[in-house]
């Protein structure tokens, strides 16, 4: 039998909503954790800060997932405007740079989907839109769209050329980072992937942990056959 | 040496905000284990006992939401679910495959509040289901008071023979499962803490984690930091054995 690979499922820093108690809490969604164990993985999540590497020995892959906006600073911006101000966690993203620093170095696979597309980037010096409604006069917040991917990426030969994803982002990729290159944009201009030149790390705006086979969308396509994908990345770095 | 992995249990909720069903974990759980010298990760599968085993030297069941009574499970089936009693039914049966799967593996477990009863029920024990009802005393929302511990037992060790804990339960460990020992007893005659007589398991109705750092819960309880570093240390000495 082979050998399962472990995912560091990096999560939120989140208050509980359980008994009203508003303790500071660590959370992560189930559908990630979820659509990593459908695809044969093993997934765990990291706690705590400043033990990124020991998480990195533990996993062959990291998940860097959704929710949650990056704090401007760390692209050297200021907030659009205060509402912006409120959605930001520190802590987090202490934890998922830290973690992304170490699994980089590491040499292992990363996939980041939403905000983790956008740490990605922000890490290897991009930046991003705050506000896509108001910088790009777009908005897509839980509606579907069409997306072209670029020849040859792994999104294409994953999904074809043009397929339908789903869409839950207020922020998106700006300038994209060193080393990364666009690999599908929608109709629009904006960016829907990215993957590193060189490096087997990957992000994508949407968020397929949505769109597994369950999910019946017309002309959505089946995203579990990303996440193994990914873990078959995780498998061959070894 | 390296640090031992410490695998906690989560609690689950339903995210308004997200719209989704998540894994929570309050931080001061992790945070007790890091002070303690371990290195914790939360277990976010219910399929993967086996390889949380692999990955882990230790485990920690923690608290939030009382013990759904499960009709599937021994020893729960008899069980009455209390008016007001937020149960969690989703937590059972994924936290009975890890108990079972590091007691079998015999790796060092603690379980905390809702834990604790859940190695009870684990080992074939049984719970009562209301203090309140069953005593007219009250042992919810933050009630603390003072606990004695049996002589020779691992808190007797720690922390002498009488201290002060919180509490934040409405359900005891009743008959004891296979192998328990009542090892701390509260003042109104309440068991309070068990340990298994064989095996590396240690079980507390309080909530140790609570009782650290600047705002410890009593004020006048121990700082149960120690009892981190004691898990910790028993994780190492397992992992050296074998």
């Amino acid at each position: 039998m082979s050998r399962k690979p472990v995912i560091c499922v990096a999560g939120e820093h989140d208050y509980a909503i359980q008994a009203m108690s508003y303790n500071p809490v660590y959370a992560i969604n189930k559908a990630f954790t979820q659509a990593i164990a459908r695809a044969g993985g093993v997934p765990f999540t990291p706690l705590g800060v400043n033990l990124e590497e020991r998480y990195c020995d533990l996993a062959d892959g990291l998940l860097l997932t959704g929710n949650q906006h990056i704090h401007p600073g760390r692209y050297g911006s200021t907030f659009l405007n205060d509402e912006l101000a409120k959605g930001v966690n520190p802590w987090r993203d202490y934890s998922d740079f830290d973690l992304l620093a170490a699994f980089m170095y590491a040499g292992k696979p990363i996939l980041g989907i939403g905000r983790g597309m956008q740490v990605i980037n922000v890490a290897l010096g991009g930046n991003l839109f705050q506000s896509l409604e108001y910088e790009r006069k777009i908005h897509n917040v839980a509606s579907y769209h069409p997306v072209e991917a670029s020849a040859g990426s792994f999104l294409e030969q994953l999904f074809g050329g043009h397929f339908r994803v789903n869409s839950f982002h207020r922020q998106g990729v700006n300038v994209v980072g060193n080393g990364l290159e666009v690999v599908a944009q929608t109709p629009d201009g904006i960016i829907e992937a990215i993957a590193h030149q060189s490096s087997p790390i990957y992000g994508v705006q949407f968020r397929p942990e949505l769109l597994d086979d369950t999910v019946t969308q017309r002309e959505v396509p089946d995203m579990g056959l990303l996440f193994s994908f990914f873990l078959g990345k995780c498998l061959a770095a070894h | 040496m390296s640090k031992p992995i410490v695998v906690i249990s989560a609690a689950q909720e339903y995210s308004v905000g997200a719209l989704a069903e998540r894994y929570v974990l309050n931080k001061n759980y992790a945070g007790g284990v890091l002070a303690g010298g371990g290195v914790p990760i939360l277990a976010v599968d219910p399929t993967s006992p086996a390889e949380y085993v692999a990955l882990g030297d230790g485990l920690i069941l923690t608290g939030a939401w009382p013990v759904h009574p499960d009709p599937t499970i021994p020893g729960i089936f008899n069980m009455r679910e209390e008016k007001g009693a937020f149960t969690s039914r989703l937590r059972n049966p994924e936290e009975l495959d890890l108990f079972r799967a590091f007691r079998d593996a015999g790796k060092p477990i603690l379980g905390i509040c809702r834990g604790h009863q859940y190695i009870n029920i684990g080992q074939g024990g049984n719970l009562n289901t209301g203090i309140a009802r069953s005593y007219g005393r009250e042992h919810r929302e933050g009630f603390f008071h003072p606990v004695k511990t049996e002589p020779g037992s691992i808190l007797a060790k720690l922390y002498g023979e009488e201290f002060f804990v919180n509490s934040h339960h409405n359900f005891h460990i009743d008959r004891l499962g296979e192998g328990i020992k009542v090892t701390a007893w509260s003042a109104d005659g309440l068991p309070e803490a068990l340990e298994h007589e064989s095996l590396p398991i240690i079980g507390l109705q309080w909530h140790p984690e609570r009782m650290r750092g600047d705002h410890p819960h009593p004020p006048k309880g121990p700082d149960m930091t120690s009892l981190f570093a004691f898990l910790v240390e028993w994780c190492l000495q397992i992992k050296g054995v074998k």
